[in-house]
């Protein structure tokens, strides 16, 4: 293996570029022949491209659980509208739509 | 002469009678038996034609797998040639490997063989530094090592080179999962294809693994190899330091002196006792099992849009389950081809944008996570299937090997 560079997943796994367009994904685990091959590389002096969580889709930001900025789950839009009225579940939506407008 | 003889039906012995033996004499004499309970005994029996314990340690012996490809290549440490056999290298020449049709005649050998794996020698190296080798290496799991720790083996191969380096020296050669033990036995391959067997006793001394993560013993054939690997005494086990041969015994040749040099290898067996048997080979179906356990290939190459994972749309990233076909030996490096070759498809069958990212995560010993990036066209959260682009070369390759 002939490393280029390499960048972490996000499950802890390596994915490393030999400067091909294949590219090689590595477990975190020692017992692998290449992770140990990684290892020599960091401990050459090299690091390791950090893993960028990705933006979430707007949909999946408003489908969030209220805490998060969503609508909430359903047991919570049930319980808003129980304790708090039709008027402050519409309101919350509405305002959940302003906060994340749709992309498109 | 007298001879019992049933042409039309079969030929029943029957001592009848409850504990009753069927007894064989010569002379008078008894020669053999077979007991009620069904146990043969004979005064003498002629091992050589038994057919008890004839299991093969080596796995594709025959060269029939060759998951990294079958062309020449050249050859870097490390780096596996057939599915089974890699490379161990720091000379300063250059060779090759490939898959050959070059093979032992039935007559010599009693078996027909489609494959051979051959070095070729593609740059010199005249004079190998100290600290410089070059060996064909296979690596028997501990697992499998444990049925053979401390016992009479037999190691068995057909090699053949070119006319230009015939009657070279090189060396067979095992060694410990810790490299601090080992054993040596020379042997000269001509231009002839060649059997060469050497039986011996495992090591009884050292340090040796038997579980499925370690390596068990470690076979090689030596090339080349310079003076500070020559510690050891021929056909003795013996503490070593990465040693390969032996300069009091039979001095190895060098692989790398001619570009015409050539090493061809054949029908390697590994079996338990003092003989071993004409070489065969399990069922292409067995074989590609064993071969599964350490490294599968997947070529998506029957149809056009070859479908490999159910998956799902998030944006325009699509992820897959990857369920291999069986299961591997430790959790594997992965290799994807590259994004251009992969394409999502809408689960009515149209493609939906060829990938510009890709990537295989949550690595296992059964199942994997796959994703593609960049597919355009994917509605959020739709269900879909991640496939091959059109007629591209569209493959993964996962990796357990030691």
């Amino acid at each position: 293996m002939i490393i280029d560079t390499v960048y972490m997943q996000e499950d802890g796994s390596f994915a490393v570029n030999e400067g091909t367009p294949d590219r090689l994904f590595v477990p975190d685990n020692m017992g692998n022949r290449h992770r140990v091959m990684i290892q020599e590389w960091i401990d050459e002096g090299n690091t390791p491209e950090p893993y960028v969580e990705p933006e979430p889709h707007w949909i999946d930001k408003r489908l969030a659980k209220m805490e998060n900025g969503g609508y909430g789950t359903t047991g919570e839009q049930f319980e808003m509208i129980g304790e708090q009225g039709m008027e402050a579940y519409q309101a919350h939506i509405a305002k959940v739509k302003t906060d994340i407008p749709k992309e498109i | 002469m007298s001879t019992i003889k049933s042409s039309s039906e079969d030929l029943t012995l029957n001592a009848d009678g409850t504990g009753r033996d069927i007894k064989f004499q010569s002379n008078g004499v008894e020669k053999a038996s077979i007991s009620s309970a069904g146990a043969f005994t004979s005064t003498t029996i002629d091992a050589t034609k038994l057919t008890g314990e004839k299991r093969n340690y080596i796995i594709d012996g025959d060269f029939t797998q060759w998951p990294e490809g079958t062309a020449a290549t050249t050859v870097a440490d490390t780096t596996y040639m057939s599915a089974l056999w890699r490379s161990r290298e720091s000379v300063d020449g250059t060779a090759t490997s490939e898959r050959s049709t070059d093979v032992p005649t039935v007559d010599a050998s009693g078996h027909q063989s489609a494959y051979s794996l051959l070095l070729k020698c593609t740059g010199t190296d005249a004079s190998i530094a100290a600290a410089r080798n070059d060996r064909i290496e296979y690596l028997v799991t501990g697992s499998d090592f444990a049925h053979l720790h401390e016992q009479q083996v037999t190691i068995s191969w057909w090699c053949k080179t070119s006319a230009q380096n015939s009657g070279h020296n090189y060396n067979m050669l095992l060694w410990n999962s810790a490299v601090d033990r080992a054993y040596t036995v020379s042997f000269s391959p001509t231009s002839t294809w060649t059997q060469f067997t050497h039986t011996l006793t495992l090591d009884t001394s050292g340090t040796w693994l038997f579980t499925e993560a370690d390596i068990g013993l470690s076979i090689q054939f030596v090339l080349a190899s310079g003076a500070n690997y020559d510690d050891l005494t021929e056909e003795t086990w013996g503490a070593s330091s990465a040693d390969m041969w032996s300069s009091s015994g039979t001095a190895i040749s060098n692989f790398y002196d001619n570009t015409s040099n050539e090493f061809y290898l054949s029908q390697v067996g590994l079996y338990l006792g003092s003989t071993a048997p004409t070489f065969s080979s399990e069922s292409v179906a067995t074989v590609r099992d064993q071969v599964d356990w350490y490294v599968q290939r997947y070529d998506y190459n029957s149809v056009a849009n070859e479908r490999c994972a159910p998956a799902y749309a998030e944006n325009t990233t699509v992820r897959g389950c990857l369920t291999y076909r069986n299961p591997l030996r430790a959790t594997p490096t992965a290799t994807i081809s590259a994004a251009g070759t992969w394409t999502g498809f809408h689960t009515n069958g149209t493609a939906s944008g060829v990938a510009t990212g890709n990537g295989l995560a949550n690595l296992g010993k059964h199942a994997c996570h796959i994703y593609l990036t960049g597919t355009t066209g994917m509605t959020h959260r739709e269900g879909c299937q991640v496939g091959r682009d059109s007629s591209d070369t569209t493959w993964i390759m996962l990796d357990s090997r030691h």
